[in-house]
């Protein structure tokens, strides 16, 4: 006959396998359930006597493990516990044939060799449902409490979505719920004893031998900003080292992120093609605006009143304006919010170089800042209009007036941030006329500036000195964090 | 505790009962360090219940009575005065084995 005894106790595996040589029988011993599977692979029993409390892989697990293998189905299960009377409520379970209680082992043996004689002559009927030896064991109601904690932790694995796996040192699976199963798509049974990265493709292996080396208490996640792929899936996965009987051990925690991964994958598409589209709509008004601009230009050329003229050309520079931040949110990257700094550069450069013929200075100093498109067009539009007013009744008149030489007109722009926002813009041309009041609006420009300041909660003030400054404060309530929609 | 009485009764031959109790004393002895040690509960009630096992295959009730009351909330109440039995036991292991030079723990 031949035996299997897998036990963790020393003792218990040198009883055993001491009677058993004993009456004639070949025996092999495993001192748990992850080395009697090994054993298995190579021996086949007539019986097996297991014990149920054993770390890592329990004599429980064991037990069904080998009743999901049609190859094993002719070993004989005998269930050899110290807690087998209130594990099994003293009952045998399905998955095992017999079951007896962990005493005196002169007792023991007297049990062992009644159930052998009585499996061995195939007297099956015969075998008592109970647990045997029970009436020479203390009372235990204490176990019994610990194994109900034990059951409602086992039914609350199963419970779990998430793959849940312990792994012994060498990265073994020793349990596996059902979540696990599921996501492996492999019987939990199936799954034990097998390597866990061996699950994976071969280039993850690196990728997880790194991770289990580098796993702790708090324990290391793999695939959290980018998932695992697995078997058409994404997954990410937690691994927590710990001490079993002294050695490493690790629990392993798979979670099923394929649901985010594609919804993430969804919303990523759908901001791209709206990128696209808001990108071809800037596009489009760009362009728009520009044809009104060649419009103006060419209907331009048959008037000969030189104020209908400037109106049209004051007229063009504003839509220019416009233009020029449409063209800006095409090419820098369809944002929503523009480089006020280079918007400002840019905006200024083409004024200047369109009214002026002679070079001029510019002076930019423009604080960090990004704002939403809608306040970005009313903001240039105001420094369109004071840059346009700087050279107009700056810039010109004292190049015509005080013709100096080696004067150069000089238009400084600045917008700081403080408690609030200050735009100012300073040009060292004539002084701004006294009889006029900024805020009056007596021009058309100076009435936008005045609209427009309105729009952005602000208000104008003039400083006139040896250069001419008008300032604009405004709240900081405009740009893109707290501005409203 | 005559330890050579409760082999007999057993039916081990001596020398078999002592290569048994020289097994029983180096798990015992491990188990013993352990359950000194700052380990979790769930370890500790595994240790604890593994110790009752095998104690009670060799007849050692005394150990199989402390050992199981280690195993109850009562039980860890009383711990060190528990755990100071199981050493005492030990140490008169130690004594039938002929080996009386134990490491103190």
């Amino acid at each position: 006959m031949k035996m299997l005894v897998v036990d963790n106790h020393p003792v218990f595996l040198e009883l055993m396998t001491t009677f058993f040589q004993e009456q004639g029988w070949t025996v092999q011993k495993a001192s748990g359930g992850l080395e009697a599977i090994d054993i298995l692979k190579t021996y086949q029993p007539d019986m097996a006597f297991i014990d149920l409390v054993m770390p890592y892989m329990d004599g429980n697990q064991l037990c069904r493990y080998i009743r999901s293998k049609p190859d094993y189905a002719d070993i004989v299960l005998i269930i050899v516990s110290g807690i087998a009377a209130e594990v099994l409520d003293k009952k045998t379970p399905a998955y095992a044939d017999a079951s007896i209680a962990k005493g005196p082992f002169s007792e023991m043996k007297r049990y062992l060799l009644e159930l052998i004689s009585l499996f061995s002559q195939n007297y099956r009927d015969k075998v008592p449902d109970d647990v045997i030896g029970t009436e020479k064991l203390y009372s235990r109601e204490v176990t019994r409490e610990l194994l109900t904690g034990l059951r409602m932790h086992q039914m609350l694995l199963s419970k779990i979505d998430d793959g849940i796996l312990v792994l012994n040192k060498d990265r073994r699976i020793v349990f596996a719920n059902q979540g696990a199963e599921q996501l492996i798509g492999i019987n939990s049974w199936d799954l034990l004893s097998l390597s866990f990265p061996s699950l994976f493709s071969t280039d993850m292996e690196t990728i997880f031998d790194e991770a289990f080396l580098m796993s702790h208490d708090e324990g290391i996640s793999l695939g959290k900003e980018f998932p695992l792929s697995y078997k058409e899936r994404y997954i990410q996965c937690d691994i927590n080292r710990f001490k079993e009987d002294g050695t490493n051990a690790f629990l392993v925690v798979l979670k099923d992120v394929t649901h985010f991964k594609t919804t993430e994958r969804a919303l990523n598409d759908t901001l791209v093609q709206k990128e696209r589209l808001f990108s071809e709509v800037n596009h489009r008004i760009k362009n728009n605006l520009h044809m009104i601009n060649s419009l103006l230009h060419i209907q331009k050329q048959s008037i000969r009143d030189d104020e209908v003229l400037q109106n049209y050309e004051d007229l063009s520079s504003r839509i220019h304006t416009i233009a020029l931040i449409h063209e800006m949110l095409h090419n820098l990257n369809m944002e929503s919010s523009i480089n006020f700094t280079q918007y400002v550069g840019e905006l200024a450069s083409l004024v200047l170089s369109s009214m002026l013929d002679v070079p001029a200075n510019l002076q930019l100093e423009i604080c960090q800042v990004d704002l939403p498109v809608e306040k970005s067009i009313t903001l240039g539009l105001i420094i369109n209009e004071l840059i346009t007013n700087a050279i107009k009744y700056g810039f010109i008149p004292y190049l015509k007036e005080t013709a100096q030489a080696n004067w150069i007109p000089r238009l400084a722009i600045s917008l700081i941030k403080d408690k609030e926002f200050r735009l100012t813009v300073s040009n060292n041309g004539a002084p701004f006329p006294e009889d006029i009041d900024i805020g009056a609006g007596t021009t058309l420009g100076l009435s936008l500036v005045s609209n427009f300041a309105q729009q952005l909660n602000g208000r104008i003030l003039i400083q006139r000195g040896a250069e001419t400054a008008i300032e604009l404060y405004f709240p900081d309530t405009l740009t893109n964090s707290d501005s409203p929609s | 505790m005559n330890y050579s009485e409760t082999g007999a009764e057993l039916g081990f031959s001596n020398d078999y009962f002592k290569k048994l109790m020289k097994i029983f004393q180096d798990a015992f002895q491990k188990d013993l360090k352990k359950l000194n040690d700052n380990i979790p509960e769930s370890e500790f009630r595994a240790r604890a219940h593994s110790i009752k096992g095998a104690a009670l295959n060799l007849g050692l009730t005394a150990i199989a009575d402390a050992a199981r009351r280690l195993e109850t909330p009562a039980g860890l109440g009383e711990r060190d005065s528990i755990l100071d039995e199981l050493e005492q036991a030990a140490e008169s292991i130690d004594r039938y084995l002929g080996e009386g030079n134990r490491k103190t723990i």
